[in-house]
């Protein structure tokens, strides 16, 4: 039968524009389909709900490049968004070489809004050698001399009183690679509070360090972003784009089950 | 002696990196002050082996005139022009102007470039999985349910299709799957350090090369 | 309603865009130089960040405060690149040896205790738990896990009962797989979506 061979051989061109189609529409106008807030977004937003602005300073690692895309980039904004709000300072360091220029995008932002750097954050840049690198600027935070701005790190007032990462409150890392290099080298030989943001593809292969509790909290792409912005009261972007996922999630079983479905029925139809 | 001396070095570096994350003494000052900051410099100077060999292949291909030389020259214009002005940020990074040019270039062009052709994947992955993934087999049946149940537990619109897929989902993903996970990390890191010990003891030697 | 954007930047990040998905349709001259200048860049700037940690850990220590022993890994870093001179290209094994050495000791150590011990601690959660669906959830997680590390028992004959449990293995796995497929769709689609976001809200003012 044609229609069955035809079920299996639908023109990718077609599945591209289809797809295009089913994203944009629901961006443009959402259906407001409601959220729920998992336990692994809850832990990191509770952490820093603990936290005391007048004394405790965050330490986040900005280790994806722009490739990741929105999906690695949406979650440190939420986090920060959370930290502006309750008035708790924090440093930036990257292990990625792309990492500083994503960590000033939302500097920028914060700058614009009357925070101030050097007092509220501050982006200490890039330092290279991967695992051997964090255990470095763990073990000795003043390793990194001068800020992306070239200030010296000891000037700085968000550094005071900065040695090692065990003089900050929390480290929250934002990753496209795998959070275990941190853990490795400084998560668990130093005993860091330690929580990560992380793309959606890389959440399966984190859940055994959360599950052992080596990662006290996981944000785990766009719809722990969105999760996020709903704790936070000012659900934004990341919320607006979940309408467009849940359709495309469906486009793409739907596409799945037409496939399975001429493979079963050719199948039948050649016995 | 070719091979010795960088045997040599590997074993030392190794043993002092190893001790020192174990004992006390001067050991983890050696690493701290010495081993930590000169992998530092040497990555950095690894980092430009890359674009020695791009300048060199596509030097080769516009000197010649071979097909798609218009393409190298873009290639390696692109290269020195981003490597030329961030090197110049990072030697004066108190010249806040010249960030933000270069903020603007990456933030518009390479960024956008860069998510872009990622962005790519997702048709890819629309369009293979309604190609490919078929449930042949009892495995493959298993991995296809597996997935359609995390893809409908994941979205909002799971919870409105059925109000139990996010809780099945979550199941999936800290149960079976954080086992599965598991025994691969496990798996994973127990051949690594094998790899390691192999390395330290001499019997590995790829990283030294050819017969020299 | 629509407002295209006027700013000169919004039009050239919605054409950096446009030109990587015009690969979707075919291979055409306009996607080889968008990718042309991804690779070129991307590599640029990877110089440029590189040139920045040498000059602040390598060359201003060694010159202002006359750190010698900092010629060390700056002679290791130039010896890389001896490897493009066929005559000494014997010495580029030194910071290799270096390099893999300094990796070579921090995965022994670390890796034993992050990821087996630290992990095989995780598993072994009482089996008595409040309800029977924790006690099936524990059963699964530390048989699974025997289960799992038994499939990749390669040096030991796979016969008997040893195959049934590996084949249970092999079944948990799929489930793994299934989940990380899952959740590859979802990120792929989370990126497409920022892209979107970007030419709908940014350029064409539709957002």
């Amino acid at each position: 039968m044609n229609w069955i061979n035809k079920l299996q051989t639908i023109d990718r061109r077609i599945i591209y524009i289809l797809l295009l189609v089913v994203c944009a529409i629901p961006l443009v106008k959402p259906l407001g389909v409601p959220l729920q807030v998992t336990d692994m977004t809850r832990d990191v937003y509770d952490i820093i709900e603990g936290l005391e602005p007048e004394k405790d300073v965050v330490l986040l690692s900005f280790d994806y490049a722009p490739g990741a895309g929105l999906d690695a980039h949406i979650v440190p904004v939420a986090v920060v968004e959370h930290l502006a709000q309750r008035g708790i300072k924090w440093v930036s360091v990257s292990f990625n070489p792309e990492g500083p220029m994503m960590a000033d995008l939302i500097i920028k932002d914060l700058e614009s809004r009357g925070f101030k750097y050097g007092i509220d954050f501050a982006n200490l840049g890039y330092l290279a050698g991967q695992e051997t690198a964090i255990r470095l600027f763990a073990l000795d935070c003043l390793t990194i001399t001068t800020d992306t701005r070239g200030n010296k790190t000891t000037d700085l007032p968000v550094m005071q009183g900065i040695k090692t990462a065990k003089d900050f409150a929390f480290v929250h890392q934002f990753t496209s690679d795998d959070p275990a290099m941190w853990i490795r080298q400084a998560v668990d030989p130093m005993g860091l509070r330690y929580a990560v943001g992380i793309v959606t593809v890389s959440v399966p292969s984190a859940m055994p360090y959360y599950n052992s509790g080596q990662i006290k909290g996981l944000l785990g792409g766009l719809k722990a972003a969105a999760e996020y912005e709903t704790l936070l009261g000012k659900p934004g972007r990341a919320v607006a784009m979940m309408d467009a996922q849940s359709m495309a999630h469906l486009l793409i079983i739907g596409f799945i089950f037409l496939g399975n479905l001429g493979y079963f029925l050719g199948k039948k139809q050649g016995k | 002696m070719r091979k010795e001396v960088p045997m040599l070095i590997t074993f030392v570096v190794a043993i002092i990196v190893m001790l020192s994350s174990i004992t006390t003494g001067p050991l983890p000052d050696v690493f701290k002050n010495h081993i930590s900051p000169w992998m530092t410099i040497v990555s950095a100077f690894a980092v430009g082996l890359a674009s020695v060999n791009l300048t060199r292949v596509h030097g080769q291909k516009i000197s010649r005139k071979r097909d798609g030389w218009v393409y190298s020259l873009i290639l390696l214009g692109s290269m020195f022009f981003y490597g030329i002005f961030r090197s110049y940020i990072e030697i004066n990074p108190s010249n806040m102007a010249a960030a933000e040019n270069y903020a603007l270039c990456y933030n518009h062009i390479l960024s956008p470039l860069s998510s872009g052709i990622w962005a790519c994947l997702a048709f890819y992955v629309a369009s293979s999985s309604y190609r490919a993934f078929r449930a042949r087999s009892m495995e493959a049946t298993i991995l296809l349910v597996s997935a359609v149940v995390v893809m409908l537990g994941a979205a909002p619109i799971g919870a409105q299709i059925w109000s139990k897929f996010p809780a099945v989902q979550r199941w999936l993903m800290n149960v079976p799957n954080m086992t599965g996970q598991r025994g691969i990390i496990i798996g994973a890191a127990i051949g690594s350090f094998v790899t390691a010990l192999r390395v330290l003891l001499g019997i590995e030697r790829g990283h030294l090369g050819g017969t020299q | 309603m629509m407002s295209i954007s006027m700013n000169i930047w919004h039009w050239t990040a919605a054409i950096c865009i446009l030109a990587m998905w015009t690969f979707l349709f075919k291979e055409n001259p306009i996607f080889r130089i968008a990718e042309h200048v991804f690779v070129g860049g991307t590599a640029g700037h990877a110089i440029g960040m590189a040139v920045g940690n040498i000059y602040r850990y390598g060359w201003n220590p060694l010159v202002h405060n006359q750190q010698l022993l900092l010629f060390v890994p700056i002679i290791l870093g130039v010896l890389l690149y001896s490897r493009f001179i066929p005559k000494i290209a014997w010495l580029s094994r030194w910071p290799v040896a270096f390099l893999v050495g300094v990796g070579t000791g921090q995965s022994i150590y670390t890796s034993l205790r992050t990821q087996v011990i630290n992990q095989s601690l995780g598993a072994m959660v009482p089996l008595s738990g409040d309800t029977v669906g924790v006690t099936i959830n524990a059963l699964i997680g530390i048989v699974g896990l025997l289960a799992v590390l038994s499939y990749f028992l390669f040096s030991i004959p796979q016969s008997g009962a040893l195959e049934k449990f590996s084949r249970a293995g092999r079944w948990i796995m799929m489930v793994t797989f299934g989940v990380s497929f899952g959740n590859v769709v979802s990120g792929r689609i989370s990126v497409l979506l920022g892209e979107l976001t970007r030419i709908l809200g940014d350029w064409l003012g539709m957002l």
